[in-house]
């Protein structure tokens, strides 16, 4: 059996004030384990005890009582932390040093030899799109580029175990986007990641286990597709129809003893518009003193397959990867035909996409524009099983 | 009146005291009541490297981030400042000792104060702005970390020392420089001589030798004599046509050479307080025996009052007799120019009138006596008579041929009281009682000075590291202020709680209040050392700081109490939650 790669049993942390009093129950009885390769969320609101158990799986803060495991071993063991990359909810970076000196200071604590702290430094301040502004002092950099550097501090060490505090707080949404692609890829790489947001979106998007925390305890634990599914509701997603044939699906639907609770045309997603002003904006080349984009991963990252998925899949996936490099990261989301109000929509089709969720949520973006061309038209299964009765 | 100042200090030390405890039960409440946690860690495993890594980084925040680029460039501009403005006494020797001690002192003062606010900033202030979650999740040991935060202000430290040291080496150099140019100037305008004789009567000053004498016996004039080939008149008449700032500077420029730009030791008469200690048991007992012991005072009183008895015995010349001390220090640098100096003030037991011998038809003056000094081995041929008389009670300083140090340092020192007022004469052998010789040269003496200075800098470096492991900034520097502050002055605190021994008299018995006192003054003494033995005092006297000195400060102050204070620290880091929230 593959050993947990973090394990919290009964772990509790209680805050005092001044005099020793017990104040505040920030993290309370958490039972909690997150398994070699998956993409872990922790959600929930603010105060809800995620930072504090980020903290106390870091040494930061010591349990009150209870007990939590990091690769086997405690958290307060120094050597543990060669494997582990670690994203604060803030990026806390020496304002007087630039990028390539923080990148440099973070590998020499890492004792990485001269040309390995050069050449993983000069790949990740390009992979973060950081390459124009990494001569200047860090202090002068935005919220949102200090973000980019305090990613790739995390990832100097490769880390197995990548722990990211609000990883996309403060970052604009093409920011976002690629800290959100940088997990999902590092999930395919077998990397362990641990996510804490109050951002449901985020972890919806990137996480394959979440837990929902409030009051410091765990309220909801499973997979994203577990937590959402709602086997009471299907969704159909369907390009252009006219009036005659939704009143035949009206009808098809009343006859199997169910009731159609709307039909609309959905409006594009103010995300998928932003890219694409974006994207126009890149290829004009109009220059901008900020980040930059940049395509693939780091090379220097292993890929550690461990996932349950298969050999086969993983290979195929990491080579997907190695293949994506030529490849423009951030393609602008264009559905082929117009798309569905997707928080509808998308929890309509959820339950049909689950069975396949895992290889999707893996699928490189080189088959993106075919995944998402396969998302905006309705499942033939599905209407198969719809038709059925009629075609009889 | 003093009644109300003791009790008045007796209450703020009570409150002092308390104040420490209060901390100190925190301190250890945090250390041991903290959940359960430790950083673990004391791995050796390329530790130099990480060390290193954390040193730079606070390297560059002290120069970047300006927390010490400031005080940096005041003491980098302070070294020509001190060097136009030194004037001391308008003498060379007085403006190069100003120049040494203003840009040494002023110097080594600010460094404290950088090393003061930049150790208890640098950690604190990344603890605070949490920097320091991104380092203590790395794999770096907790003591790795405050290694590398040591080293780093201590870098910064010497390599500003190092500036120091050679700005001050070169404005001392220039200053003699300067003096040669305006000698050459002047002997080639109102002296009349040519560039070359100029030139030859200037370098004869580095050949000067033989012991200071007065007007045309002085070997300045004969060295000048041997260089240039002119007969003693001929350089006398010369010299007579500078300016009289420039004849004394003459001697006093050959004074800074053999006095002030060496190194020289200085060894006073060996003290067998073991023997002394024997002495006085053995007399005890004699007392005791024959039941003549005081009945109204302890024993240790009894026995400090022989203690001292024997003592001054070792230090008193009874009429017509003489003493012998034997002195050794390290080996003397017999150089052919060196000089060695009989150092002393005589102390008589009785006044010392105006005396005149008719016979002779000689007045002894008031205050000098009918003495006389026999310097070296008295079997040897290098042995030196002083003839009486010598003069009593003022600092007097002797120019002596050096042969009489024999090669290993030792030397003997005779005195034979033949005053016929029938008086004893005595010295403190502790400090009025010394002769000093070259052992190293002043380029040694002056590195050797820096080391010294650098010594309570690194002390408080530790103490600042220390402290910021659990203060604030703002807390841990006002308290290592009031450390360096209160250290610099301990005898000025000493006074203030009347416990030295103008304020009791030691053959009285003390009131609980004053060992109180006695016992904070002693505590803060033992506490607050930081190591500073004034060796700016040292180097402008010529007086040599020396390795075993040096060694003997770094293993107390640096190692010890350095090392001490760093592994508290260490301790008190690895059980720190660092993002603790206090509610």
């Amino acid at each position: 059996m593959t050993m947990n790669v973090v394990e919290c049993i009964a772990l509790t942390k209680i805050f005092q004030d001044f005099w020793g009093r017990d104040k505040v129950r920030a993290v309370d009885n958490l039972d909690m384990e997150v398994r070699p390769g998956e993409v872990f969320g922790l959600l929930g609101p603010n105060g809800s005890g995620k930072s504090t158990t980020i903290k106390m799986l870091l040494g930061l803060l010591y349990p009150t009582s209870g007990a939590a495991r990091v690769l086997g071993k405690m958290p307060t063991d120094t050597a543990v932390k060669s494997q582990i990359g670690f994203l604060p909810e803030e990026s806390y970076l020496y304002r007087y040093l630039n990028a390539y000196e923080t990148l440099d200071y973070y590998g020499r604590l890492f004792k990485l030899d001269r040309y390995e702290r050069k050449r993983r430094t000069e790949q990740l301040i390009e992979k973060v799109g950081l390459k124009k502004a990494a001569k200047r002092p860090v202090g002068t950099y935005s919220k949102g580029m200090a973000r980019r550097i305090g990613l790739a501090q995390a990832l100097m060490n490769d880390p197995d175990l990548l722990i990211l505090d609000e990883p996309t707080s403060g970052l604009d949404p093409a920011g976002t986007l690629k800290v959100k692609n940088v997990i999902k890829e590092l999930g395919e790489r077998g990397k362990t990641v641990i996510l804490s947001s109050h951002l449901l979106a985020d972890v919806e998007d990137v996480c394959d286990r979440v837990v929902i925390m409030y009051g410091g305890r765990q309220q909801a634990v499973g997979t994203v597709e577990e937590l959402l599914k709602r086997q009471d509701t299907t969704q159909i997603l369907a390009k252009h129809l006219d009036e005659n044939t939704i009143q035949k699906i009206r009808e098809l639907v009343a006859k199997s003893g169910s009731e159609l609770l709307r039909v609309d045309h959905p409006t594009d997603r103010l995300e998928n518009l932003f890219f694409r002003v974006i994207a126009e904006a890149q290829r004009q080349q109009i220059a901008t003193s900020g980040a930059e984009e940049s395509e693939g991963m780091p090379e220097f990252l292993s890929a550690r397959p461990q996932r349950q998925t298969g050999s086969e899949l993983v290979e195929a996936l990491v080579d997907a990867g190695k293949d994506e490099l030529k490849e423009p990261v951030m393609t602008p989301v264009e559905p082929a035909g117009p798309v569905a109000r997707a928080d509808v929509l998308e929890e309509l089709t959820k339950g049909e996409r689950s069975s396949s969720a895992a290889a999707t949520s893996k699928a490189p973006a080189s088959e993106s524009a075919d995944k998402s061309e396969e998302k905006s038209q309705p499942k033939s299964d599905v209407l198969d099983r719809l038709m059925g009765p009629d075609k009889k | 009146m003093d009644n109300t100042i003791n009790n008045f200090s007796v209450i703020m030390i009570g409150i002092g005291v308390l104040i420490a405890l209060i901390v100190l039960v925190f301190v250890i409440r945090g250390v041991l009541v903290g959940h359960g946690g430790e950083i673990g860690g004391w791995t050796l495993r390329g530790a130099n490297q990480t060390i290193f890594a954390v040193a730079r980084s606070t390297l560059a925040e002290g120069i970047r981030a300006k927390v010490a680029s400031g005080f940096a460039l005041l003491i980098i501009v302070s070294v020509p400042i001190f060097y136009f403005m030194a004037t001391g006494d308008a003498t060379i020797k007085g403006r190069v000792q100003m120049f040494m001690a203003y840009s040494l002192g002023f110097s080594s003062f600010v460094l404290a104060l950088l090393t003061i606010l930049f150790s208890c900033r640098s950690l604190s202030r990344e603890i605070e702005s949490r920097q320091i979650f991104g380092l203590v999740t790395k794999p770096v040991p907790r003591w790795q970390i405050l290694a590398g935060k040591w080293c780093g202000i201590m870098t910064l430290n010497v390599g500003l020392m190092a500036i120091v040291g050679v700005g001050t080496y070169i404005g001392t150099r220039q200053i003699v420089a300067g003096f040669k140019n305006t000698l050459q100037h002047q002997l080639e305008t109102d002296g009349g001589l040519t560039q070359a004789q100029a030139e030859r009567v200037v370098a004869a000053l580095g050949n000067v030798r033989g012991p200071g004498a007065k007007g045309m016996q002085s070997p300045i004039i004969t060295a000048m004599q041997e260089s240039t080939g002119m007969s003693r008149q001929e350089i006398g008449d010369i010299l007579l046509k500078l300016p009289e700032s420039t004849r004394v500077d003459l001697r006093r420029g050959d004074e800074l050479r053999r006095q002030v730009l060496v190194g020289r030791a200085s060894v006073r008469p060996e003290i067998d307080y073991k023997a002394i200690a024997d002495l006085a048991d053995k007399r005890y007992a004699t007392l005791e025996k024959e039941g003549r012991l005081p009945t109204d005072l302890p024993r240790e009183r009894i026995m400090e009052a022989l203690r001292n008895e024997i003592f001054g015995a070792m230090s008193t010349i009874h009429p017509f007799g003489d003493l012998t001390w034997t002195m050794k220090g390290p080996p003397p640098d017999k150089r052919n120019d060196a000089l060695m100096s009989l150092r002393y003030k005589l102390d008589s037991e009785s006044a010392l009138p105006p005396l005149r011998f008719d016979e002779i038809n000689m007045l002894l003056e008031e205050d000098k006596v009918w003495a006389a000094w026999l310097i070296g081995d008295p079997k040897s041929a290098t042995v030196i008579a002083i003839p009486p008389p010598i003069q009593a009670r003022t600092v007097q300083e002797i120019e002596l041929p050096i042969d009489c140090v024999s090669p290993d340092g030792s030397i003997q020192v005779a005195l034979r009281n033949e005053d016929p007022r029938n008086t004893a004469l005595m010295f403190d052998l502790t400090k009025n009682l010394e002769v000093m010789y070259v052992v190293s040269s002043f380029e040694t003496n002056l590195f050797q000075t820096c080391l010294a200075l650098l010594v309570p800098i690194t002390c408080l470096a530790s103490f600042g590291v220390f402290a910021s492991t659990f203060l604030t900034f703002p807390v841990a520097a006002l308290i290592l202020v009031c450390l360096y502050v209160i250290s610099s002055s301990m005898g000025f605190v000493a006074e203030s709680l009347a416990v030295t021994t103008d304020y009791y008299n030691p053959n009285e018995v003390q009131s609980w209040e004053f060992h109180v006192r006695r016992a904070t003054v002693d505590a803060m003494g033992w506490v607050l050392a930081i190591g500073d033995s004034n060796p700016v005092g040292d180097l402008i006297e010529g007086r040599s700081i020396g390795w075993p000195r040096l060694f003997d400060l770094f293993w107390r102050f640096v190692l010890i109490k350095g090392g001490v204070t760093m592994f508290i620290g260490v301790l008190v880091f690895r059980r720190r939650e660092l993002a603790a929230v206090i509610v």
